[in-house]
Order: structure tokens, then C-alpha cells, then sequence
């Protein structure tokens, strides 16, 4: 360890351009921000798939996040969802269907879905002009949850837009994800989650013009009565990315639960040196596969285990999945631990 | 309230400055220390040492970037604590930062003198003004507040090991540029 240096190297970074410190902070202020941006990124990839089937003005999304999710299973898998995938969508979904109207622009906050780390609700704005190429943002974005999931020191929580599209009847469609790590136990406790929405200023993309000035503020609860299907998986070994070697090494990863939301595991992540490699994904019965919609990790009280949470892009029914997959190494799901 | 009223505060030597600079910045000093030390206590305590120093530093210095200004102050508490407590108490997101930054140091054969402090800034500052504006915001926001790299990761939205890999292609960058400059630290 070449202490001396390094801490010599830390101390000089202290003293760093005070402009570049203010800029990292505007970045850092701009955070959910920055994963808004980098999820609408997203969100653009699979629109373009979609559009490509379907042409332009014929997209009907339909009058809730279920259809919503029907969807998007479509465009990823080229199939029409299974009585069973239908089935644990409409389990974990609920109408909330508030309204708030502020110059003649209607927000409604539709529906929810609600799962293990994460959260989708389907917001409906109506009044605005559908123009080509015209999008439209808010302003700032609040979401506040009672019991707060990701409450603990350790914890990280993050949300954002997720998509946003234009239905078939020129409604505005948003889809919001909240989703979360905590290094405390993940399991989801039964009491209803009260939220609280705020949405300030109506804007137009790209040049940042205001459309409509004021607030649309929503509070409402989630009920959590519903169980998610999960199965512990047996501890695997896959590849991780050593960043002090700049190498792939394998690593164990442990506590390895699959639910119909998301993906969870611990390993030794070597204090920050070791990330497991990119891109684990369900693998379909049918073959097909479904990606992350993202996941991060919390380091547990014992300073070397990271405790990772990963999130589907939509619930999945376990009893259609095959696999999970992650970098080269799969692990099959065995249909009778699902519980 | 604006920088410039809450520096007027201390100016004044009215203790509203300390509370209002508790109401404006104690979040983000907070973070910054537990950044660094990992432990909620020693952080709150880096954060009110912070705030008995800025009141004894304003006047006579005035900031001219206030948050930038406490950023620092902060950092060098919890700085200094950490190398106090470091042998008995485990500090995870200092040691991960150290642990990183070792990788841009020079081998020994290929520099010729050893560098100040100061003169190593300057360096470190050209070198940021050659980065992109988002690859620069990453290198100070992970050493400069040391915010861990599955945040960062978060924010971006990118994998862990995708940010992890950006990151020691920076400290590389880093090594680089201070080895072409043939200095040792």
C-alpha cells in the first residue's frame, strides 16, 4: 500500500478548482434528475422497437398499467402475455384514479404496481398539444413514501420516468419507477405505503419553456396485502470485474432470491474492488429473455458484504421462467421452490 | 437564503449564520462525512466541528463559493478524524477511496522528482479541464465527496461494474498524465 502517496493525492484533490466542485455538486443536486434522463435514454430504445411494428398513430396503450405492461411484454418478447403473467400483474396492480387540473392540463394519477424494491405508477395528463417531436417534462419531481423503504444509513433509493408515450386518444402517458436497496432485511412489511406526488411546472422539452406554472400535488396509499412470488436460488459462482486488477475474477454470490419483481443476492464485493459483470436477465420457458430495469447495492453492517437488489422492467410470472442469467453463467429456477 | 446574506451573517457575527447555514448545507456536509467515515456519529460530529470552524474562519475569509468552501472544511475534519480513529475504527468508504486512488500513482521508475502538494493540484486541475464535463463530475463527486461508485452507478444509469470500469479508466487517465509530467508523489 503506498499510503503516503495516496493520501498525499487525496489531499491535493481537496484543494481542486473550486468551479469543479460546484459543478460535481449541481450534478449531484440534479439527481433524480440524472436518472430520469438516463431512464427516458431507455425508455427511447424500446419506443423506436415498438414503433417499428406497430406505425406511428395506430399505438393504444390502453386505460391502465396492466394493459400498459401487457404492452411492453409484447414489444421485449414478440408474444402476447399467459393467463399466468396477466394474472400476477393484475394482482400487484391497483386503480388510484386521482385528478388534479391546473389551466385546463388534467393530471391523473391512474394506477400502481407494486413490488419487492420497486414501484410503477401510471400518471395520464390531458390537455396538452400533441405536436410532432414535442415532449414535455415536469419541472421538479417529488415522490415521498411513508414508511420510507430506504430509511437506514445504508440505504440507496432512486426514481424517476421510466417511459413516457402519447396514446392513441392524444393523452400523455408517464411511467414512474421507484426503487430501492436497503442493507436491513428486504422483506416487504403488509402495511399500506402512503405517497405523496409532486409535480411543479409543466415544460417543453428541449428548450425548457414553461407551459404551465403550479403544482399538482397527489397524496395517496398502495396497499401491500398482495404476496410477491419469490424462490431462493442455491449460492453460484459468477464473474465480477476486479477494478484493482482490471480483470474478470469469479465470485460467490450468496442469499439469492428471485420474485416476480426483482432479483436480490449478497457477495464479498472486496471492499469496492469487485462488481459483478453487466446484465442479468430472466430467461423465458420460452426462450425468450427479459433485462434489468436497473439495481444497485447497499454494503452491510459488517463492511464487506454488498447486499444488491435488481429490478425487472415489468412483473413476471417465476412459473413461465426458465433461468436466470447472469454475464455467461445461468442459473435454472426450479418450478417447486416457487412460493 | 443566498450565500452572500449568510456570509453577511457571520460578517455581522450574528449566530443566525449557523443555522442558516445548518438549514442550507448540513445535509450535504453530513454526506460528504459520511462519505468518508461510514459511521452516522463521527459524521455529525465532522459536521458541527465544521460549523464552529467556518464561524471562526468568516471573517476574516469570505468564500466566494460557500458550499465548495464547506465541502472542504468538512472534508479535511472528517480527514483528520479518520487518520485519528482509522486503527481502531473501520471507516469502509475512506479506505475504498484510498484503496482507488493508489491506482494513479506513478511507478517509481518513471518519474524524476517528487511534487508538492500544491503543485499537484494544479496538475490534478488541468487534467479535469481536459475530461468531459460528466466524466469530471464523476471524479470529484468519488474523490472529492466520496460518493460511492453504486451511486454514481444509480444515477447514470448504469450497472456497478460499468461505472466501476469508467472509474479506473479515470485513475489511469490520472496516472498518466502525472507520469508524462515525470513527477513522483
Amino acid at each position: 500500500m503506498k499510503e503516503k502517496e495516496t493520501e498525499k493525492l487525496y489531499n491535493s484533490i481537496s484543494n481542486i478548482d473550486s468551479r469543479y466542485i460546484e459543478s460535481a455538486l449541481s450534478y449531484n443536486a440534479k439527481a433524480s434528475r440524472r436518472v430520469r434522463h438516463a431512464l427516458i435514454a431507455l425508455a427511447a430504445a424500446i419506443l423506436a422497437l415498438f414503433l417499428m411494428g406497430a406505425g406511428f398513430a395506430a399505438v393504444v396503450y390502453g386505460d391502465s398499467i396492466q394493459s400498459w405492461f401487457g404492452h411492453y411484454w409484447k414489444v421485449i418478447t414478440g408474444q402476447a402475455m399467459s393467463e399466468g403473467q396477466t394474472a400476477i400483474i393484475e394482482r400487484l396492480s391497483q386503480s388510484i384514479g386521482m385528478s388534479q387540473t391546473i389551466d385546463d392540463v388534467t393530471v391523473t394519477v391512474d394506477s400502481a404496481t407494486i413490488g419487492k424494491n420497486n414501484l410503477f405508477i401510471l400518471l395520464k395528463v390531458k390537455g396538452l398539444q400533441h405536436k410532432n417531436n414535442v415532449e414535455y417534462d415536469f419541472g421538479d419531481v417529488t415522490l415521498n413514501l411513508a414508511p420510507e423503504p430506504a430509511q437506514n444509513q445504508n440505504s440507496v433509493a432512486a426514481y424517476g420516468i421510466r417511459h413516457r408515450e402519447w396514446d392513441g386518444d392524444g393523452t400523455a402517458l408517464i411511467l414512474m419507477e421507484y426503487s430501492y436497496t436497503s442493507s436491513l432485511d428486504s422483506k416487504s412489511g403488509t402495511r399500506p405505503i402512503n405517497i405523496t406526488l409532486t409535480l411543479t411546472d409543466l415544460l417543453q422539452c428541449g428548450n425548457n419553456e414553461t407551459v404551465i406554472e403550479g403544482e399538482w400535488r397527489f397524496d395517496f396509499s398502495l396497499d401491500r396485502g398482495e404476496a410477491i412470488q419469490a424462490t431462493r436460488l442455491p449460492d453460484t459462482e459468477v464473474m465480477a470485474f476486479n477494478s484493482g486488477k482490471n480483470e474478470a475474477v469469479p465470485v460467490m454470490i450468496r442469499n439469492v432470491e428471485l420474485s416476480s419483481t426483482g432479483f436480490n443476492f449478497q457477495y464479498d464485493y472486496q471492499h469496492g474492488t469487485l462488481s459483478i459483470e453487466d446484465g442479468i436477465q430472466i430467461v423465458l420457458k420460452s426462450g425468450k429473455v427479459v433485462g434489468e430495469s436497473g439495481g444497485s447495492g447497499t454494503v452491510m453492517e459488517d463492511g464487506t458484504t454488498l447486499n444488491c437488489s435488481h429490478q425487472w422492467q415489468f412483473p413476471i410470472n417465476l412459473n413461465d421462467v426458465s433461468a436466470i442469467k447472469i454475464g455467461e453463467v445461468m442459473i435454472p429456477v426450479p418450478l417447486e421452490n416457487i412460493s | 437564503m443566498e450565500d452572500l446574506e449568510i456570509i453577511g451573517l457571520y460578517f455581522k457575527r450574528d449566530e443566525k449564520a449557523i443555522s442558516e447555514t445548518a438549514a442550507k448545507y448540513g445535509g450535504f456536509c453530513h454526506t460528504i462525512a459520511l462519505n468518508i467515515l461510514s459511521v452516522h456519529e463521527d459524521a455529525e460530529e465532522c459536521v458541527n466541528d465544521t460549523y464552529l470552524r467556518t464561524w471562526d474562519s468568516i471573517p476574516p475569509q469570505k468564500p466566494d463559493k460557500l458550499g465548495a468552501w464547506l465541502g472542504r472544511v468538512v472534508r479535511n475534519i472528517a480527514y483528520n478524524l479518520w487518520k485519528k480513529n482509522h486503527r481502531q475504527k473501520r471507516y469502509t468508504g475512506m479506505e475504498e477511496i484510498l484503496n482507488e486512488l493508489e491506482d494513479c500513482v506513478p511507478s517509481p521508475v518513471s518519474v524524476e522528482a517528487e511534487i508538492e502538494e500544491q503543485e499537484l493540484t494544479e496538475i490534478i486541475n488541468a487534467w479535469l479541464k481536459s475530461l468531459s464535463e460528466n466524466d469530471r463530475d464523476l471524479f470529484v463527486s468519488r474523490y472529492w465527496a466520496g460518493e460511492a461508485v453504486n451511486v454514481l452507478a444509480w444515477r447514470e444509469g448504469v450497472s456497478p461494474a460499468s461505472m466501476a470500469k469508467r472509474m479506473y479508466r479515470l485513475r489511469l487517465s490520472l496516472k498518466s498524465t502525472l507520469e508524462k509530467e515525470g513527477y513522483s508523489l
